[in-house]
């Protein structure tokens, strides 16, 4: 297994990079840096330019404008069997009249590396992802999750410092993609690997990354830790894309350099940190606050009604009317609190002020 | 009622035969009426029969609206039967009589096939009509001859040389012979040869060349006739496998010589190719109409075979059109004196022609066609 | 009765299946089967049993010398389209879109006229005065016109032209199934322009290549008119013998006999090439 640690990872700086196909822009002034051994995670619905990134960094794609680093070295326009730099496929892309040991010694091969030092580095990466023994059958002949180890072994058995991944885990069933994860983030740490990895899957983002890149519509719109993204999201979009959040419109009233009161559409006054610019009194605003934070009681708060109650095993989901057409999701353990109220009783919402973060109108997307 | 009604008539028909042998006054008209009765006989039997139509397996294009305008047309309007029509090479119709028979359902009255198929391995799908008798208006128009047995003569031509003349132009020497097509000194340039089947004419071309009388061919002498052949090979650029390619070589100029179907030369000449036909030593050949045994208008069949020795000025109008003799023994006389001495049945043409001896051919047929092969694969 | 209503879950019961392929199979069974039963039979049956046809295909040997150049004229037509229709295919597989479909049409185009067409257009072509011969003279580069025409080579180049379709087309399906993925997998190992076809593309396409070859080579086989028109005395091929057989001698069963040979022959060189390919696959990707 010491014979895949390579040179550890290399940092991939990415400047203002820009693309259109036709009249479509994918990537508008793309900026990102990812530091040696990290992994970055890009996240983002479909269609928000993810995969045209992933294939600029491979060079499948030249980007319009901007640049791109390997290293601290300019590659934007380097050919792709140049750039070493590893890739696993969404759909695995294994050479289907290759055998398991030929897929994974192919880059090997092409790297004119002798027979004997090929085999027994397919040796250490089969090894290296659970399926020694197997190198001799087809690609054909493996599960899903096999293939997609295999994949992964192909593309770091040259000792990449970079692995860039495309969804790798999306066709997996849930079971066996949480244990990838895990393997994924394993090998990541255990070879020192820079990954940049790509997702529309918020829950895998959180779970196996260092800091996520949020895309939409071309455009970074935040990068951070996990923890960030989700207790400070920089925009509604993020807000919403990241984690559960329940959005409430109305009108700011109140505004001092943190706080920022809002009246609801559907009455009541609410509070909340200031999240974005461009919140004024009198403007529209939305104010978004997690199903988790939302306190449920009998004293404090706007009032509504229990609508609808949605348990699902360790967790009791509320969903509480406010007014005619506001819905406020609460969230708490099944076994917490809230646990003995049910459809129909009359309760107070009401979260701390820090909990919520107010965005203008404006900025909804 | 149909049936009880032919009874009938072939009662009364006997009955008047009966009476011929009475007495030899009465026998002589009635052996007139007799004539004309059973030439209407055809014809009748068929419209008691019911037979209205009669299917001819025939040539398609140009040709066929020859046939259709000289021959069934006419047919039709003068005795209502109605004639279908149906085209294909003279080796597929031969082969799709067999498979009629072979699943006992023969779909066609008449089909026209050249002398060549009048052979073993066809005559047993095709009605024995032996001395014609049945077809009385063979004897009456057609040339000697013209009952085949199996078939009735229709059209008539042979296989000469056609040669360039702006190759070998008047006033400069001319090929003339069997030998000076097989002499590529004096008259050097391409030649054209069939390779369609029918071997026989290239070696009866071959041994003329070599010096045997034109009378005196049969039994052809192989050994001799192919070593003559060899001589000339080289020359051969094309050897032709239909009739439209032969004239297509002559045309465009990719032979100097070219033995071919006299029709589609003297058709390629009147069109304006500047060739000359040479005829003598031209191996005969005819087309003939065969009756299909089992058809399914056999009176219907009979009785156009009857109508299409008739008429004479058909027969020259359609020789005209067609570039070939045909059978009816008072269709020449009608051409031009200049035509006449072109054509195949033209007395001094004819004196030179070489008839096929047809049992010879059908005896060593396979034989030759093997070796024909063999000599010209090497 | 009740148990080929089990039809759950996307799969066939047994007796649904054979009546969704009982159609296809009348048919073969009708066009296929029963004439070549009746070829064999015919053969073999004359009307007692006995093997003289096959005695006579085999004691002269111009039928063998025909069968052989049958299958090298067949053979070289099939190399030659191969050569000439690779690149197409994988040219018009890049392309994709109307671009593909131009190229396509221009591939088709001489499946659209009848063989008499095509084969006459190569006779204008390459004949004593035909435009290649005057071509020639006219640029001093020959005096004398060139025989073109009514040789083994005019067979050749007549023939790759209207098999040609039947070779891109079945690559060509074959290359654009490949997922655009793989290429760039193997770009992305290290792999250069020349290695990815050489180890990705080409041995991924070679079920095309199996196809489009077998296909060529069995039309070859059955070639009648171009090889009258176009080719010499000498390319006289098995199917021209078979029609001779057929119509001109009404030889039936010698014809079914020879036809029987040329089957046999045929399905021999198919297996053969099967394996020679998938040996050729296996040597591909081992090293
Ligand atoms: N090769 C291409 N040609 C045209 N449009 C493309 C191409 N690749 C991507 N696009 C467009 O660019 C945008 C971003 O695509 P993509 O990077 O694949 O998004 P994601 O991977 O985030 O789903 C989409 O609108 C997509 O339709
Ligand atoms: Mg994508």
């Amino acid at each position: 297994m010491a014979e895949l640690k390579g040179a550890g990872g290399a940092p991939v700086s990415i400047a203002a990079v820009e693309k259109r196909f036709g009249s479509v822009a994918a990537l508008q002034g793309v900026s990102l840096d990812a530091g040696a051994g990290e992994f970055l995670s890009l996240l983002g619905p479909s269609g928000s330019g993810k995969t045209t990134l992933l294939m600029m960094i491979a060079g499948f794609e030249i980007p319009d404008r901007g640049t791109i680093a390997i290293g601290g070295r300019d590659v934007t326009e380097l050919p792709a069997n140049q750039r070493n730099v590893g890739m696993v496929f969404q759909r695995y892309a294994l050479f289907p009249h290759m055998t398991v040991a030929e897929n994974i010694g192919f880059p090997l091969r092409m790297r004119g590396l002798a027979r004997s030092e090929m085999s027994s580095r397919v040796e250490d990466a089969l090894k290296l992802v659970r399926l020694d023994g197997y190198g001799t059958r087809l690609p054909s002949q493996l599960s899903g999750g096999q293939q997609q180890r295999v994949a992964l072994a192909r593309a770091v058995v040259f000792r990449p410092p970079v692995l860039l991944m495309d969804e790798p885990l999306a066709a997996l069933d849930k079971k066996l993609r949480q244990a990838m994860q895990l393997e994924v983030r394993h090998l990541q740490r255990e070879l020192g690997l820079t990954v940049l990895y790509v997702t529309h899957d918020q829950e895998e983002a959180l779970t196996m990354s260092d800091r996520i890149a949020v895309l939409n519509d071309g455009r970074i719109e935040q990068i951070g830790r996990p923890e960030e993204l989700y207790e400070m999201p920089a925009s509604a979009f993020v807000a919403d894309f990241i984690g559960e959040t329940n959005f409430l419109s109305g009108d700011v009233v109140g505004l001092d350099a943190r706080e920022c009161r809002v009246l609801l559409d559907g009455d009541g006054l609410v509070t909340g940190r200031v999240a974005a610019d461009g919140l004024a009194a009198g403007t529209g605003a939305r104010l978004a606050v997690r199903p988790d934070r939302v306190r449920l009681g009998n004293a404090e708060g706007i009032e509504g009604t229990i609508a609808e109650r949605i348990y699902s095993g360790a967790m009791l989901m509320l969903a509480v009317r406010i007014g005619e057409t506001t819905t406020i999701m609460a969230r708490g353990p099944s076994n917490g609190p809230d646990a003995d109220r049910s459809v129909g009783d009359r309760v107070r919402v009401s979260w701390k002020p820090e909990d919520a973060r107010v965005y203008p109108a404006a900025a909804e997307r | 009622m149909r049936s009880g009604c032919s009874a009938k008539r072939e009662e009364r028909e006997k009955l008047m035969h009966r009476r011929t042998l009475l007495s030899t006054a009465v026998a002589l008209v009635a052996a007139l009426t007799a004539g004309s009765a059973e030439a209407q006989t055809n014809l009748e039997k068929a419209k008691q029969a019911g037979q209205t139509e009669v299917v001819i397996a025939g040539g398609a294009g140009g040709y066929l609206e020859a046939v259709k305008k000289h021959f069934y047309d006419p047919f039709t309007a003068a005795t209502g039967i109605k004639v279908t029509t149906v085209s294909a090479p003279y080796g597929e119709k031969a082969t799709r009589l067999k498979a009629m028979h072979e699943v006992g359902k023969v779909e066609w009255d008449l089909v026209t096939l050249s002398l060549d198929f009048l052979n073993p391995a066809v005559t047993p799908f095709l009605r024995d009509l032996g001395n014609c008798a049945d077809v009385p208006g063979v004897a009456r128009n057609g040339v000697a001859g013209a009952c085949l047995r199996h078939g009735v003569l229709f059209e008539i031509g042979g296989v000469p040389y056609a040669f360039s003349t702006k190759a070998f132009p008047a006033g400069k020497p001319q090929p003339k012979t069997w030998a000076d097509f097989f002499d590529v000194k004096t008259y050097p340039g391409p030649r054209s040869l069939p390779n369609a089947g029918v071997p026989w004419w290239p070696i009866i071309a071959a041994l003329q060349a070599d010096g045997v009388p034109h009378d005196k061919l049969f039994p052809l002498d192989l050994d001799r006739a192919f070593k003559k052949l060899d001589t000339i090979k080289p020359n051969v650029t094309v050897w032709w496998r239909n009739g439209d390619q032969s004239q297509q070589v002559v045309r465009d100029g990719e032979v100097v010589m070219s033995m071919m179907y006299s029709g589609r030369a003297l058709k390629l000449r009147s069109d304006g190719t500047p060739i000359d036909v040479i005829w003598p030593g031209a191996p005969i050949d005819a087309v003939f109409v065969g009756a299909a045994k089992d058809a399914p208008h056999p009176h219907a069949a009979l009785a156009f075979i009857d109508f299409l020795m008739t008429r004479p000025e058909a027969h020259a109008a359609y020789a005209n059109a067609n570039f070939y003799d045909t059978s009816n023994k008072d269709a020449l006389a009608q051409l031009s004196p200049a035509d006449q001495r072109g054509r195949a049945t033209h007395p001094d043409n004819l004196r030179t022609l070489v008839a096929i001896d047809r049992d010879w051919v059908s005896a060593n047929r396979d034989k030759v066609i093997e070796r024909w092969n063999k000599w010209l694969a090497q | 009765m009740t148990r080929w209503r089990q039809v759950r879950g996307g799969r066939w019961s047994p007796l649904a299946a054979m009546l969704l392929l009982s159609p296809m199979a009348l048919l073969l069974i009708a066009g296929f089967f029963y004439p070549l039963v009746n070829l064999l039979g015919r053969s073999l049956w004359t009307p007692e049993f006995s093997l003289v046809h096959y005695e006579r295909l085999l004691g002269e040997p111009l039928y063998l010398l025909i069968l052989m150049r049958t299958l090298w004229i067949a053979g070289v037509v099939s190399v030659f389209t191969l050569l000439l229709g690779y690149p197409v295919a994988l040219v018009m597989a890049r392309l994709g879109g109307w671009k593909a479909a131009l190229v396509a049409a221009c591939v088709l185009v001489p499946l659209w006229t009848s063989a008499l067409v095509r084969s006459y257009a190569w006779v204008v072509l390459l004949q004593r005065n035909g435009i290649v011969n005057d071509t020639l003279r006219g640029l001093g580069l020959t005096e004398q016109p060139l025989r073109l025409i009514h040789t083994e080579g005019a067979l050749l180049v007549a023939m790759t032209h209207v098999l040609l379709p039947f070779m891109v087309l079945p690559i060509y399906s074959v290359l654009r199934a490949i997922s655009t993925d793989l290429p760039r997998a193997a770009a992305n190992l290290g792999a250069g322009t020349w290695s990815i076809f050489r180890h990705v593309t080409l041995p991924l396409s070679l079920p095309g290549v199996f196809a489009g070859t077998l296909m060529v080579f069995i039309l070859s086989l059955g070639f009648y008119i171009t090889p009258a028109l176009v080719g010499g005395p000498r390319t006289l091929m098995i199917a021209t013998l078979i029609g001779q057989q057929m119509t001109e001698l009404l030889n039936w069963s010698f014809a079914s006999a020879i036809a029987a040979a040329l089957l046999a022959v045929t399905l021999l060189l198919v297996a053969a090439f099967r394996r020679v390919l998938r040996i050729d696959q296996m040597a591909g990707h081992a090293g």
